[in-house]
């Protein structure tokens, strides 16, 4: 394939977050260039001449217009005469070069793109169009229209169900790309996860943040990343650790367990975080993955605050704040026997999340406080984005009486699915306020963390709805 | 950790006499609710009549001259509320330029049996909102509901 994508329709935030969420109704456009054929240009008697990777010759002929990409040579020229591996082209000779020769002679070309939306983890054909390159290669794919005309605006909830997923006017979407024309025989590009935006049904305004795409609207989750053999073994002590294999102790690896030998049953704390990033004055989210327990157990402490014992595998977590020593925040791994002898346990993982977010995402609202009025449904829309895949999420509604006060709260866990992103509509019930209830301060929150190391991948396998993946490769009659 | 806006709403827990309940799509695709009371307008139209001349051989047994073939008729209802403050004109007046807007057709029974909606069309037109000294101001619009189905032919 010698199409490559050079820019999609994705808003980089910061170095953690970026934003792949479009409004459909504005333009989504991937840009990228076509490049035929690698080629390194010489002078052939002052004149270009253009010399083909061995047996790609057959690719021109004399009279042909082909373009140059390469050095100091970006422009048509035709070919003149052919010998060999290369041809020889009406442009005069200035210097040595390489790049890309994209060939004129290919009558008709254009880019076949299928559009496919990510439903239940798997493709499914929403579009088809074509689209024509400009002579220097360059090219844009525009989703929007084939977006828009497979777009409906039902708003399905039933108001009883605190969540509704809204499929119709938005999800995920990623295409496959074949280059065409008269006689060529060429196969689909492969899906690419990169590729992967998301849309939803809005139409943005003039001076918006961020243009067309929606980041001001999608949740994020603030992590401080992935943590992986930051951490030192803090001391044996009575007992001792060791690796089966004899190889120095990792702690924080997908592979490598800690062992612990013990005679007594006794508490060791084997391992602090040497981190320096975590900051005094901040909440953490620490996360830890455990597998391989046996005989042990384990508890994260920080200063004084300590987790329960851990003593099954899964994901563990424990909310830290202000405490260790004055520069950060450091905590530790404390592994503890649970029975005499030979004991076991690997961390596999370990993510930590800031409590404070950097990014609020918004509603799917101007700025206005809308009303609910009672005996009747009331919802709030917002993005349930890729970039919360790990966490679940909690509704938050604070209670206000009419002079301000604060009239008690509730926290309702969301039951998202994290193989559908798409626009939710979330329910705003009145079953549970409390008398005297004025206004109602709703939000979403991190609730807990429900697997780390997310594959944002999806499954290349398309129902084929109208389509069978063969080639067209006869396109002289377009 | 807070992963969006603190947004609030507004809770009014008075009953309401004549309710009109509408939902409409914003621009960012999330909907937006609005409950008008008390008092509406109920008009009715009816047009684009298609009559045909029916040819009389015989008056003593002639039934007509002409006869109805199509016509065109629904009902227009127009809504308002009085003394909003800015939000809730702000608010209310994204109905003007929604692309769907639904009106309640069961406001009694939707909890019972499911929300039943009915897509109108608020009239469009020049509205005039609320003058930049004031701080209330009075909305009212049109709603166009469905035509009603005649036997046209």
């Amino acid at each position: 394939m010698s199409l490559q994508i050079t820019s999609r329709p994705i808003t980089q935030l910061d170095s953690n977050n970026k934003s792949r969420w479009n409004a459909a109704f504005e333009p989504i456009i991937y840009s990228g260039v076509r490049r035929d054929m690698s080629c390194n240009i010489i002078n052939n008697g002052g004149y270009v001449n253009v010399i083909l990777p061995s047996g790609a010759i057959s690719n021109v002929a004399v009279g042909d217009i082909v373009f140059l990409i390469t050095g100091n040579y970006n422009q048509s020229a035709t070919i003149t005469s052919i010998s060999g591996n290369g041809f020889t082209t009406n442009v005069t000779f200035t210097q040595i070069s390489s790049g890309y020769v994209n060939f004129g002679g290919r009558k008709n070309y254009h880019i076949a793109v299928e559009l496919y939306k990510i439903v239940n983890n798997a493709y499914v054909l929403l579009a088809e169009s074509v689209f024509r390159p400009l002579f220097n290669g360059s090219f844009s794919l525009d989703m929007k229209a084939m977006i828009k005309r497979n777009l409906t605006f039902t708003n399905d909830n039933n108001y009883t169900a605190t969540i509704t997923r809204d499929l119709t006017s938005s999800g995920g979407i990623n295409f496959r790309m074949k280059e065409m024309w008269q006689g060529s025989n060429n196969n689909w590009s492969n899906f690419q996860d990169a590729d992967v935006t998301y849309y939803s049904g809005a139409a943005k305004q003039l001076r918006d943040v961020y243009g067309s795409n929606l980041a001001a609207y999608v949740p994020m989750a603030t992590d401080v990343g992935l943590f992986n053999g930051n951490f030192r073994i803090h001391g044996a002590g009575n007992g001792f650790l060791f690796t089966k294999t004899g190889s120095p102790i990792t702690l924080i690896s997908g592979s490598n367990c800690v062992y612990y030998y013990s005679t007594v049953i006794t508490e060791k704390t084997v391992v602090k975080s040497t981190v320096t990033s975590l900051q005094r004055g901040t909440e953490y989210f620490i996360v830890a993955q455990l597998s391989n327990i046996s005989n042990a157990r384990v508890k994260i402490t920080v200063g004084s605050t300590s987790s329960i014992w851990f003593n099954t595998n899964g994901l563990k977590t424990l909310k830290i704040t202000d405490a260790g020593s004055p520069a950060s925040i450091d905590f530790s791994f404390t592994i503890e026997s649970t029975v005499n002898g030979y004991n076991q346990i690997a961390v596999k993982y370990i993510k930590i999340y800031k409590e404070e977010n950097d990014f609020k995402a918004k509603f799917l609202m101007d700025d206005y406080e809308p009303t609910l009025f009672t005996g009747y449904p009331f919802d709030l829309s917002f993005i349930h984005s890729d970039n919360i895949a790990d966490i679940k999420v909690s509704r938050i509604r604070e209670y206000f009486k009419d002079n301000g006060d604060a009239n008690g709260s509730s926290t309702t866990a969301l039951s998202t699915l994290t193989t559908n992103f798409a626009v939710n509509r979330m329910l705003v019930d009145e079953s549970t306020f409390p008398a005297l209830t004025k206004f109602i301060d709703v939000s979403l929150e991190l609730n807990a963390v429900e697997k780390v190391g997310y594959s944002k991948g999806y499954v290349a396998s398309y129902t084929a709805v109208g389509i069978s993946p063969v080639q067209n490769n006869n396109v002289s009659d377009l | 950790m807070k992963l969006t806006e603190t947004k609030r709403i507004r809770y009014d827990d008075q009953c309401k006499d004549n309710p009109v309940f509408l939902r409409w799509l914003n621009t960012l695709n999330g909907w937006n609710y609005w409950l008008f009371s008390r008092n509406q307008f109920i008009s009715f139209s009816t047009g684009s009549e298609v009559v045909f001349e029916n040819p009389v051989s015989n008056l003593e047994t002639a039934e007509s001259f002409a006869e109805v073939l199509s016509v065109m008729a629904g009902k227009g209802m127009t809504v308002g509320c009085n003394g909003l403050d800015r939000n809730d004109i702000e608010f209310i007046k994204s109905i003007l330029y929604s692309i769907r807007v639904q009106w309640l057709f069961n406001p009694d029974k939707w909890s019972t049996e499911g929300c039943k909606w009915v897509t109108v069309r608020p009239q469009r037109g020049n509205f005039p909102l609320i003058e930049t000294k004031e701080e209330r101001a009075d909305i009212s619009l049109t709603l166009i509901f469905p035509e009603i189905n005649t036997q046209n032919q």
